[in-house]
C-alpha cells in the first residue's frame, strides 16, 4: 500500500491584523477624525479611544469576505461617534425642534472670508453642525476618505452620500456667514 | 472642483489626540478585559450570595408598603396612585420637602414644597438604587404656594418588578423664580421608595400624510396615570418645514400636535422631539390620563390636519 501525502492548500485569505497592527495603521486617522468631531481635546481622546477599543474587541468578528478592513473600521468609528454624541447631547437633542431653518446655499463667503477665518472658528462652526453633517465632513475631509468609503461608513449609497456632503457643506457655509465679521 | 471651504477643512488645524497614548490605553483596556476569569461555578455561588444579601436593598417593594394617597393639585391624572413621601432637608435657610411622587413606565413625577418659597428650576438630579441617573424633562414652580412639579424620564427596568429606591439631590434654588438671578446654593438630599405602574400597549393608529409629511405611529401605551404616544415623521426636510413662513416676522411652528380627552380638552403634559442619524424626526407626546377611555391625537402641518382616536382597552 502506498500512502500519498498531500501538501496543505496555501491560504488565500488576507492576513488578519492584530490589535497592535490595527492601532498602528489606523490610530492616527481615527484621532484626527475624533478631533474634528469633538468640541475639546478630552472628548476627542475619549472618542478615539472608545472607537478603537470597539474595533479591537470586535476584531475576531471581522469577515474579509464582506469588505475591506478600512470600511469595517470606519463603520465602527462612525457608530461610536454617534453613540458618544447621543450620550453627551441627549438633552440638547431633545430640544431640537422640527422647524429649524436649514441654511441656504451661498457662494459668496468662501474666497472673501475663509482666507481670514481662524482654524478655531472654523472648527467651532463645524462642531456646531448636526452630528450627521459633522461625521460626513470629518470622514470626507478630515480623514480623506472618498465618497464611496464615506457612504459605506454611514450606510448611504454613492449619490446620496454626495448630496448629503453637499448639504452639510452648505450648512457649514451658512454658519460661517453668521459669524461676526 | 475643490472649493476653498473644502481645502480649509482638509488642512484644518485641530488639537489631535496623541495616537500613541490612545493606542496604549486601548491595548491596556483590552488586556484588562481579557484578565483571569473566575470559574463559572464559583462565580454563580458568589452571585447568588450577593443577590441574597442585597435583595432587601435593591427590591424595596418586597418589604415596603407604598402608601397611595390623593394629593392636592392638578399635576397628575392618577391622584390615587400618588405616593406620599414627606422627606425633607434643610440647607442655607431653605427647607425642601419631597411631598409626593408618582412613577410609571412613561415618566416619573416628583412634587416638592419649598419653605420659604423658591423655584427649584432645572437643578433636580434623581438616581435609583442601581446608581442610574435620570434625565429631567421639565419643571413647573408655583411661586405663591412654593410647590414645584418636576417630570423626569421613567424609572428603568427592573424597577417595575422591584420598586425603586430613589435619591434626589438638589444643589441650588431660585428664591424669586428668576433662573438668571444668582441662585441660593445648598445641599438638599431626599429619599423615597416608589412602586412603578406598568404600561399597557395599544394597537397603533393608522399612518397619516400631511402635505409632504408622513406620520407613522411607533408606540401607544397607557398606564394608570399617563398616555404616551410616539410617532415618526419623514418626508419633511427642514427646508420644507419653513415654506410659507419665511416672510413672517414671528413664524409659527408649522407642525403642531395635541392630545385631547373625549370633551376636546387638552391633556398634554409634555412633548419632545429629536432628529436621528437619518433625518427621521421622532416625537414623544405625554398626556395626563383622566377617567376617559377615549382620546384623540391631533396633528397639524400648515393647513393639513390629522386626527386619530385612541381607545383604552
Amino acid at each position: 500500500m502506498v500512502a500519498t501525502l498531500t501538501a496543505a492548500e496555501p491560504t488565500t485569505a488576507p492576513p488578519r491584523l492584530t490589535a497592535e497592527e490595527l492601532c498602528r495603521v489606523y490610530a492616527t486617522d481615527v484621532c484626527r477624525f475624533a478631533a474634528m468631531m469633538a468640541s475639546n481635546a478630552a472628548d476627542a481622546e475619549d472618542l478615539a479611544q472608545d472607537a478603537l477599543l470597539r474595533a479591537v474587541r470586535s476584531l475576531h468578528r471581522f469577515d474579509p469576505s464582506r469588505g475591506s478592513m478600512a470600511a469595517w473600521l470606519w463603520r465602527i468609528v462612525a457608530n461610536a461617534s454617534k453613540d458618544a454624541a447621543g450620550r453627551r447631547q441627549r438633552l440638547r437633542d431633545l430640544s431640537v425642534r422640527i422647524g429649524l431653518l436649514t441654511p441656504h446655499e451661498s457662494e459668496t463667503v468662501e474666497e472673501a472670508a475663509l482666507s481670514r477665518l481662524p482654524d478655531a472658528d472654523l472648527h467651532a462652526a463645524l462642531i456646531a453642525l448636526p452630528l450627521r453633517d459633522r461625521t460626513l465632513i470629518s470622514l470626507r475631509y478630515g480623514v480623506g476618505l472618498d465618497v464611496r468609503e464615506v457612504g459605506n461608513a454611514v450606510g448611504l449609497g454613492g449619490e446620496s452620500t454626495s448630496r448629503a456632503i453637499r448639504r452639510a457643506l452648505a450648512r457649514l457655509r451658512s454658519r460661517l456667514e453668521e459669524l461676526p465679521r | 472642483m475643490t472649493t476653498e471651504l473644502e481645502r480649509r477643512l482638509e488642512t484644518l488645524a485641530v488639537e489631535v489626540p496623541d495616537p500613541g497614548r490612545v493606542t496604549a490605553r486601548v491595548l491596556s483596556s483590552r488586556r484588562r478585559s481579557q484578565g483571569r476569569r473566575w470559574p463559572p461555578v464559583a462565580l454563580s455561588v458568589v452571585a447568588a450570595l450577593v443577590m441574597m444579601a442585597l435583595v432587601a436593598y435593591f427590591a424595596p417593594i418586597a418589604s415596603t408598603v407604598v402608601a397611595r394617597v390623593p394629593i392636592a393639585g392638578d399635576a397628575l391624572g392618577a391622584r390615587d396612585r400618588v405616593t406620599l413621601v414627606g422627606d425633607s432637608a434643610t440647607s442655607n435657610g431653605y427647607t425642601i420637602a419631597l411631598v409626593a411622587a408618582y412613577a410609571d413606565a412613561a415618566r416619573t413625577e416628583l412634587i416638592f414644597h419649598s419653605s420659604p418659597v423658591a423655584s427649584l428650576g432645572l437643578g433636580v438630579q434623581m438616581s435609583d438604587q442601581f446608581g442610574r441617573t435620570y434625565i429631567m424633562r421639565s419643571s413647573f414652580s408655583d411661586l405663591v404656594t412654593g410647590d414645584t412639579n418636576v417630570e423626569l424620564d421613567p424609572l428603568a427596568w427592573p424597577a417595575p418588578l422591584t420598586g425603586a429606591r430613589i435619591t434626589v439631590r438638589i444643589a441650588q434654588l431660585h428664591p424669586d423664580g428668576d433662573p438668571t438671578a444668582a441662585p441660593v446654593l445648598g445641599v438638599w438630599v431626599l429619599h423615597a421608595t416608589l412602586g412603578v405602574d406598568e404600561a399597557t400597549s395599544l394597537a397603533l393608529p393608522a399612518p397619516a400624510t400631511l402635505g409632504h409629511a408622513r406620520l407613522r405611529f411607533t408606540s401607544v401605551v397607557y398606564t394608570p396615570g399617563s398616555l404616551a404616544v410616539d410617532f415618526e415623521i419623514t418626508g419633511v426636510s427642514f427646508e420644507d418645514s419653513q415654506l410659507g413662513v419665511s416672510g413672517d416676522p414671528k413664524p409659527k411652528p408649522p407642525f403642531a400636535v395635541d392630545v385631547l380627552d373625549s370633551n376636546g380638552k387638552s391633556i398634554m403634559s409634555s412633548s419632545a422631539e429629536r432628529v436621528d442619524w437619518l433625518g427621521v424626526i421622532h416625537v414623544h407626546v405625554l398626556g395626563n390620563r383622566t377617567s376617559d377611555a377615549r382620546y384623540s391625537i391631533v396633528a397639524t402641518y400648515f393647513a393639513d390636519r390629522m386626527e386619530r382616536t385612541i381607545t383604552l382597552t
